[in-house]
């Protein structure tokens, strides 16, 4: 494991452990926002074995998100994304619609996101080779508001294909996230 | 609304523990040259002054290409073994007349040449290594002779042993050790004749006599896993010899050899338990499969499946570590294909095939 590795490993668990000891304020958590960026320390399991690798590479990067909601389930995110490791990088982008659900007090999205991925890859120290290509993802998480302006991500799981030097990874994708939010899409509750 | 703020805490934490936990990782599973559930060969391609890698997988033996294969080499690598450490592989360069050492990474598969090349003779194009991976044996073929080098467990650098290069009688096209390491065989295909030489810490003696003489065009060696026989694929005569091995090396025709092979037999091998041998023959682009006679060493064609069609022009047959399946090379296909064993009946079945952009002389595989 390089320096690298165990470093951005620090700095989720550190970032973990922040949001652990946030005191959720009292608001109307379910309010899904109008607009919301986020970032989220991120792990792939990268499936290297298509690559001749004797097993998959763990990646250690981040993604950056921007989301604009339509209604209170429905909205559109798009992200980029980079994570590293020994003898490959993957970075890209990807969007997307996003579908909400509200429940334990936060709510649980799932998205459906379509890009392009560039994977890097060096086996031989000076001699590497790109390639770029069609990518997708399909997951979801969890997120839980912290206040009116900031939400986290306790976990947020994907199913990530890439494809690179004709060959198709079937990777899994664990990240944690920060949410900062604009406005709010609040359902439609009937009083009786 | 409030947050529960137990669930959230649990949540990180069962997030935390996820990361701590992956931290085995990092780079692929790395392990000796095979890696867990695969091992690697490594394949000669002359004309691309390189060598092609594979992974192959130990339950279905389907091949991976390992990424930035090939791999460059020196000029013409003709022949490639791998230590038996599964650190390093050794390539013959026909052209540049010198050895390549490569190293292994264990992770990815890939070969990084080590400089500088050792020096040969003229035209090395065969290579043997001891099973303990301690000498190293090129043959040249324009030279006659034998390159002997003795390898340093750890860097894997060849020394060559004093007197190297040492004549084995003109053009050598094949070469075996016997599995003691104490004879080295050397096929002289001009001179219709098998050369032996004794080995001593490397350094290496012609035995009187040399060379035996066996059936024209010899060009595949194979000596028995007891190592008092050697099996001899006469090109010119397709047909299998067999020679009787004394103590002090000199070879005799076992009665009842040669026995009719394939057409142009040019490689010959064993299967693991040494119960049977196959001799794969170029120009009828088959295998011929025979069953060894226990007391005389007499191969026995099979009674059923004694030819297996292969791709066009077989030159090579290796044994695969998992003793399930050979490696036979097809030049005019540029294809490698896995033959499955059975090991009961020593019948061979075409298994998985992959293909390489130029032909393949010479294949050798980690453990």
């Amino acid at each position: 494991m390089t320096s690298k590795s165990v470093g951005l490993r620090v700095a989720v668990v550190l970032l973990l452990v922040v949001l652990a000891g946030f005191r959720p304020l009292s608001c109307r958590a379910q309010a899904v926002p109008r607009l919301s960026v986020s970032v989220s320390p991120s792990w792939v399991r990268f499936d290297s074995k298509t690559l001749g690798f004797s097993g998959d590479t763990d990646l250690f990067g981040g993604t950056g998100a921007a989301t604009f909601n339509v209604t209170h389930w429905f909205g559109g995110t798009a992200q980029v994304f980079a994570d590293y490791g020994d003898h490959v990088h993957l970075k890209g982008w990807m969007a997307g619609p996003q579908f909400y659900h509200e429940k334990w007090g936060g709510y649980i999205f799932g998205h459906a996101l379509f890009g392009k991925g560039q994977t890097r890859v060096e086996t031989v120290v000076g001699n590497h080779q790109t390639d770029n290509a069609k990518a997708y993802a399909l997951g979801g998480g969890v997120e839980f508001p912290l206040g009116t302006r900031f939400s986290v991500r306790p976990i947020e799981a994907d199913y990530l294909n890439t494809t690179a030097f004709s060959n198709s990874q079937r990777n899994i994708r664990i990240s944690v996230g920060l949410v900062y939010r604009w406005g709010a899409l609040k359902k439609h509750v009937e009083i009786p | 609304m409030m947050i529960r703020t137990k669930p959230v805490s649990l949540l990180l934490m069962c997030v935390s523990l996820v990361f701590l936990l992956s931290c085995g990782g990092g780079g692929g599973n790395g392990g000796s040259g095979g890696g867990s559930g695969s091992h690697l060969a490594y394949a000669a391609i002359p004309t691309d002054n390189g060598i092609a890698a594979f992974r192959i997988s130990n339950s279905s033996g389907a091949f991976t290409t390992i990424f930035g294969s090939p791999f460059p080499g020196g000029s013409s690598p003709a022949s490639v073994v791998v230590h038996p450490g599964n650190k390093f592989v050794y390539a013959a360069n026909q052209s540049g007349n010198d050895i390549s050492l490569f190293t292994i990474d264990s992770s990815t598969g890939a070969l990084v040449e080590k400089a500088p090349r050792t020096p040969a003779d003229v035209s090395p194009t065969l290579l043997v290594m001891d099973s303990g991976g301690s000498f190293l044996f090129a043959a040249n073929q324009s030279s006659g002779t034998i390159s002997a080098y003795s390898i340093d467990a750890g860097s894997g650098a060849l020394t060559a042993i004093p007197g190297s290069p040492f004549p084995c009688g003109p053009t050598p096209v094949a070469m075996a050790l016997a599995p003691s390491g104490n004879f080295l065989f050397v096929a002289n295909a001009n001179l219709a004749g098998v050369s032996v030489l004794t080995v001593n810490s490397g350094v290496l003696h012609l035995v009187t006599g040399s060379p035996f003489p066996v059936g024209h065009g010899p060009l595949g060696l194979a000596v028995a896993p007891s190592g008092n026989l050697l099996y001899v694929a006469n090109s010119f005569d397709s047909t299998l010899s067999v020679m009787s091995v004394a103590s002090t090396g000199a070879l005799s025709l076992v009665p009842g050899t040669p026995v009719t092979a394939g057409t142009t037999p040019v490689a010959v091998a064993f299967d693991s338990t040494g119960a049977y041998v196959y001799t794969a023959n170029e120009d009828s682009s088959n295998i011929s499969a025979f069953s060894i006679n226990s007391t005389t060493g007499v191969p026995i064609a099979l009674t059923t499946n004694a030819t297996v069609s292969v791709s066009t022009n077989p030159i090579f047959l290796t044994l695969d570590p998992s003793g399930k399946y050979f490696l036979v090379s097809s030049q005019g296909t540029k294809t490698i294909t896995e033959m499955k064993i059975d090991s009961t009946t020593g019948t061979l079945t075409s298994s998985n095939t992959t293909t390489t952009d130029q032909p393949v002389t010479s294949i050798a595989v980690t453990k």
